[in-house]
């Protein structure tokens, strides 16, 4: 699938902009340039080399385990042996279905407050002028300079808290790992902060004058024209839930609540020898609905400023 | 006076979600980490309060220096090549070319595989027998005529560290598609503009694109560094911070500490040391900061 | 649209899940063991065998986590009050765990299930006691020995008789396996430079046992109370002096080259595609039991050395035996069978009324149960190990020590249960621990994992049924007295990693061996009067250390 846009809906979207935006310049993806063979004989030259070792990656999968030994090593598994991904989808170490809806509820818990309540937070450093913002910033930029490990003790301890104190379970259910990203994450609203300071202020000032509120100039003018920043938010933060390892294994304590990040581990052996070939499968199997949604979301980069916006 | 107040309650409204899971989840902790850093603990018995001795045993500790070495070493090739190659890549990207959706998922890719799978990964491409790198260099020597060995990689002290940095520009993918998200705000009369005034195509990246992205390009700088410094995982599992200690870091020496020696006093006060030199140079960034990000908003 | 999103989401999260918990009016106690893939497999039925019988009359549940880094977990969650009940942890962990009060004493509890130091091999029992109180119960064991691949002898014959070497065994004494590594070592040229093509052998390969390579040399590491570091003495000397040797030998460069061809990483990623001695790029190694289950399932033709070929072609057809098939279609796939009485080994049970025919292939038995002259039932069952040698291609050795009194020198390494000592259900965990250490257990878990059983006494299934055809060479390393528990040190994790360090340094002939040594002793000694609270510049017992 090839995405040569047409010009249309660009145009369109750029008067839609003016429309709502007079204020805003007209911003597109740069037009089509001679220059541009040039690029793509790089850019497949790069890919190349970005590729190779996901070729191996693949060629491993589709071995046996014995195939994985041979020395020289074969590039291409003969025979090939596509069945080992199925035998890691029925696997009995690893219920891949329950796995999969178990890391999709947390993710896509996830998304949702990471992108609402980081853009809230994003707005209120990027636009609002008020004492102590400063400050703030820079402690929340702090707050992801401290290495994980020292905080995952008291971490934990403040789960425990909560839970033996409130009527809110907190060990041992999904809510350690999805409730502080309702809080916002640091990493997201730095971001999205840095893409509100380069949209002027007098869009806002304009639509304040008409008696905008200001979660009014937030919700109505602010997030419509950062979508490529918010989908970059959202898909950040679902990656981070889908690969995350060390949350589920802290906080989880049965094996119906397993993430599929938890479920790699079974691929693994201490003693009896990994079987890389279902290692791998398994890690592409793992890896294929993130890429997926990354091949389709990717769009969201290029179209530009949209005023759709999510409402 | 009236005014000011009423700022800061609306910006106090804006910030209330983030400000109370600062406060609970990442003050409080920090906090503890703090506390954690003037104790002698080993997570197994109550943390037991003995000052700053913590911190003066690492001024004496040579394995924490050699890690701190280690570290800016790795952070000195990482950083900069990282930077480079995101930013070219996303231009790149962002040409309107056939296949763009293609190219663009598979730069991104790297950065989803299982930390295990591309440990494995990274030691076959490198290995210096059999791995593609090295035949593929041999093949380029040949081809020049130069009588040149290949390097042994991860089993030199010399270039072991190299390796992790090259193997570190594969994983770009993040930093790319932060850019690409930034590159859409560029107004295209611009570079029109830079057209007529007879720019070519890096004059119009140097004096269009640079400046226009640059709250971007801060901000990768940012995590960059913050990234750089913490790297963990994928040489903990390929070479463990071999050989003879050439490629420990200080985030490893942490873990170690914390998890492995249950030291988590000392492995607390040598976070909090991380903290400081990360906040030294994100300082220096800030301030180098209003020299060349340019905030069209302002 | 956000909100749908938002309640379809919400609805998942809380909506109704599976609840797969425990019956009621049983007391559930968490079980985390560090074992994944097949071992946690076999964990898992020994656990559900308790729940159904004894924990059913007992009113107890075991929920049963396994997972690799769960050591972390168990830290994590034991410093924030809510430890498990059981943990299985690794031996490096007793005594550092034992010393910060973390574990319960496990003597009375012992004694009352009969556990005592006579009914294991008394290696084992006595790694898990601290200061003569029992803190751990060991559960699957190992021990090392040397390992040698036959056919590269064979290979190598002609090389070998020319330095007066027998090709037939593996080498007895230290300066004779030195003697075969080099006539076993060859050289290729690539790309205009000398490479290592095969190693006799590497002092430091594989990683599993080079930090307590000292043993092999009668140094003891860490003095009998574990207050003193022992680097210095003359026994290390000899052992880094040794890998220093190949060093020196072969090349630092070429060997670190070489070695790191095998991507065994630095966590001790030994079952890699590229495992040396599995590849034939290394003839000798230590190794523990378990390299027989990597043999076997990496490499399943260096256990089916000389089979004839009928023989191996008849256990892959094995496969393709299926239940409902004819007697003449079974005939066709594995040729004409005999009647099982004359076979060795016991056939598998089966009901009355059925026709029983059986075959060899090779290193296995075949069964094949027929009712009505159709497939009822099949099984192949290991030979007996002893007689599953000769078909090897490797070859199982004590590790050569000439030295005096040294005799069947092994390290002896195991994995342990423990009781976290703010456990709340101690005497239940206990109950379980004492069922999972029953002789059929722990057999049986014990050959899952292709590892040794810690009991003084095997069983003759045992015996017969373990995957490793040697598995009486290292029953016997392990119950020989020279058999080394880990060092008596509590922070024995630190003392490993600056082993590693030494090892590292000697094998890249980074500083003279005196002066590597004597900086690790002087740094470890420092580290572990950490460890013990002992105030800088105070003199533990003697006035051997510098005190002023």
């Amino acid at each position: 699938m090839s995405t040569l846009p047409t010009e249309s809906p660009q145009m369109l979207n750029q008067r839609q902009t003016a429309i709502v935006a007079p204020a805003i310049t007209r911003r597109a993806r740069r037009k089509r340039h001679p220059h541009r063979w040039v690029a793509l004989l790089a850019i497949v030259f790069i890919c190349c080399g970005f590729i190779l070792p996901f070729l191996w990656m693949i060629s491993t999968s589709l071995k046996t385990v014995s195939q994985t030994m041979t020395d020289p090593p074969q590039i291409i598994p003969h025979p090939a042996v596509p069945g080992n991904y199925w035998k890691v989808i029925i696997s009995d170490k690893v219920d891949f279905p329950l796995y999969t809806r178990n890391t999709l509820v947390i993710a896509a818990l996830s998304v949702l407050g990471t992108t609402l309540s980081s853009a809230v937070a994003a707005y209120g450093f990027a636009k609002i002028r008020f004492r102590g913002r400063g400050i703030l910033f820079v402690l929340m930029l702090s707050t992801m300079m401290i290495p994980f490990p020292v905080m995952m003790l008291p971490l934990f301890m403040i789960f425990r808290f909560i839970g033996d104190h409130t009527p809110l379970q907190m060990l041992g259910t999904f809510r350690p790992l999805w409730l502080p990203t309702w809080f916002g994450s640091a990493f997201s609203i730095f971001l999205l902060r840095q893409f509100f300071l380069t949209i002027p202020d007098d869009l806002g000032e304009a639509a304040r004058i008409d008696g905008c509120s200001e979660w009014g100039i937030f919700w109505r003018i602010m997030l419509p024209l950062s979508r490529p920043a918010l989908a970059v938010v959202a898909l950040f933060s679902f990656m981070w839930a889908w690969n995350n390892f060390l949350g589920p294994l802290l906080y989880l304590q049965r094996p119906e609540q397993y993430t599929l990040a938890l479920g790699l581990q079974a691929f693994q052996s201490q003693q009896g020898g990994t079987d890389w070939n279902l290692l791998m499968a398994a890690s592409m199997l793992v890896m294929l609905p993130v890429i997926l949604l990354f091949f389709l979301a990717q769009k969201t980069f290029i179209r530009g400023i949209a005023t759709t916006g999510l409402k | 006076m009236n005014r000011e107040l009423r700022q800061f309650g609306k910006g106090m409204a804006f910030l209330s979600p983030w400000l109370i899971g600062f406060l609970v989840f990442t003050l409080l902790p920090i906090a503890v980490s703090f506390y954690f850093s003037l104790c002698k603990f080993d997570l197994l018995q109550a943390p037991r309060f003995i000052g700053a001795h913590n911190y003066t045993d690492l001024l004496h500790d040579q394995t924490f220096w050699k890690a701190t070495w280690n570290t800016f070493y790795y952070t000195a090739m990482a950083l900069p090549a990282g930077l480079l190659v995101s930013l070219g890549l996303a231009m790149l990207l962002n040409v309107d070319i056939p296949g763009q959706a293609i190219w663009r998922t598979i730069i991104f890719m790297p950065s989803l595989v299982p930390i295990v799978a591309s440990a494995m990964l990274w030691m076959w491409l490198l290995n210096p027998r059999l791995g593609l790198i090295n035949v593929l260099l041999a093949r380029l020597f040949a081809l020049l005529h130069l009588h040149v060995s290949t390097p042994p990689w991860l089993a030199d002290p010399r270039w072991a560290m190299p390796a992790l940095a090259l193997m570190s520009l594969w994983g770009v993918g993040n930093a790319v598609v932060i850019y690409l998200a930034g590159l859409q705000d560029v107004p295209v009369e611009l570079y029109e503009a830079a057209e007529l005034d007879g720019a070519g195509v890096f004059g119009r990246i140097w004096h269009v694109t640079i400046p226009m992205v640059s709250p971007v390009i801060f901000f990768n700088l940012i995590m960059a560094i913050i990234g750089a410094l913490q790297v963990f995982d994928v040489p903990y599992i390929m070479t463990n911070g071999g050989p003879v200690h050439s490629t420990y870091f200080m985030s490893m020496y942490l873990y170690d500490n914390a998890f492995v020696y249950l030291q988590m006093g000392y492995a607390s006060a040598i976070a909090w040391i991380m903290l400081l030199i990360v906040l030294a140079l994100t300082g220096v960034a800030f301030w180098s900061s209003s020299r060349w990000v340019h905030y069209q908003g302002k | 649209m956000v909100l749908m999103i938002a309640s379809a989401a919400a609805m998942l999260a809380f909506g109704p899940r599976p609840e797969l918990g425990a019956p009621p009016h049983r007391v559930r106690i968490q079980y985390w063991e560090k074992w994944t893939g097949l071992e946690g497999q076999q964990m898992k039925e020994i656990v559900d065998t308790f729940n159904n019988t004894v924990g059913k009359e007992e009113g107890i549940w075991v929920d049963f986590v396994s997972m690799s880094q769960i050591d972390r977990k168990t830290l994590i969650s034991t410093a924030a009050g809510v430890p498990p009940d059981v943990a299985g942890l690794w031996d490096t962990q007793v005594l550092q765990f034992a010393s910060m009060n973390a574990l319960e004493p496990l003597d009375s509890y012992a004694q009352q299930y009969g556990l005592t130091r006579d009914h294991y091999k008394h290696v084992f029992y006595d790694g898990c006691k601290y200061h003569g109180r029992l803190y751990a119960i060991p559960s699957t064991v190992w021990c090392v020995a040397l390992l040698w691949n036959k056919e590269i002898f064979q290979e190598k014959a002609a090389e070998l008789r020319a330095a007066g070497l027998d090709p037939d065994r593996a080498p007895r004494t230290i300066a004779e396996l030195d003697k075969y590594a080099a006539a076993i070592d060859t050289w290729e040229i690539r790309g205009g430079t000398r490479h290592l093509k095969l190693t006799g052998y590497i002092p430091l390969e594989p990683g599993t046992a080079t930090n307590v390579i000292g043993y092999w040399f009668g140094a003891s590491i860490a003095n009998p109370s574990g207050t003193k570091v022992e680097l210095t003495s003359p026994q290390m000397f000899a052992a880094y002096n040794w890998v220093r040797s190949y060093s020196e030998r072969l090349g630092k460069d070429q060997l670190a080259e070489f070695r790191s061809g095998f991507n065994s990483g630095a966590t001790g990623l030994f079952d890699t595609p590229q495992n040396p001695f599995l590849v034939g790029w290394n003839s000798m190694e230590q190794q523990g039991p378990w390299m027989a289950a990597f043999i076997e399932k990496l490499k399943p033709s260096m256990n089916r050395w000389h089979v004839p070929v009928e023989q191996l072609q008849r256990e892959k057809n094995f496969d393709s035996v299926a239940i409902g098939m004819s007697e003449e279609q079974v005939q066709k796939l594995l040729g004409p069978g005999d009647s099982p009485s004359n076979g060795f080994a016991v056939a598998p049970a089966t009901p009355s009324g059925t026709e029983m025919l059986h075959w060899l292939a090779g290193i296995k038995d075949l069964y094949v149960a027929f009712i009505d002259g159709k497939v009822s039932a099949k099984e192949a069952k290991w030979l007996p190990a002893k007689m599953r040698q000769k078909y090897c291609q490797w070859g199982a050795a004590a590790f050569p020590s000439d030295m005096p009194g040294l005799k069947d020198v092994t390290w002896a390494g195991m994995d342990v249960w423990v009781i976290p000592s703010t456990s709340k259900h101690k005497k239940q965990a206990m109950e379980f621990i004492a069922f999972a250490s029953r002789q059929d257990q722990i057999e049986k878990l014990s050959s899952e994992h292709c590892n040794l059983s810690p009991l003084a006494v095997e069983s003759r299934e045992y015996w017969d049924n373990h995957p490793n055809p040697y598995v009486d060479v290292y029953e016997e390393l392990a119950a020989s007295p020279n058999a080394r528990p880990l060092p008596r040190l509590i922070n024995w994790p630190q003392i490993y990693d600056e082993l590693t360090q030494v090892a590292e340094r000697s094998s890249l002939l980074q500083g003279t061996t005196a002066q590597i040594l004597s900086e690790a002793q002087e740094r470890c000694q420092k580290e572990l009067n950490k460890a013990l609270n002992v105030p800088e510049n105070t003199n533990l017992d003697s006035g051997s250390e510098k005190s002023q």
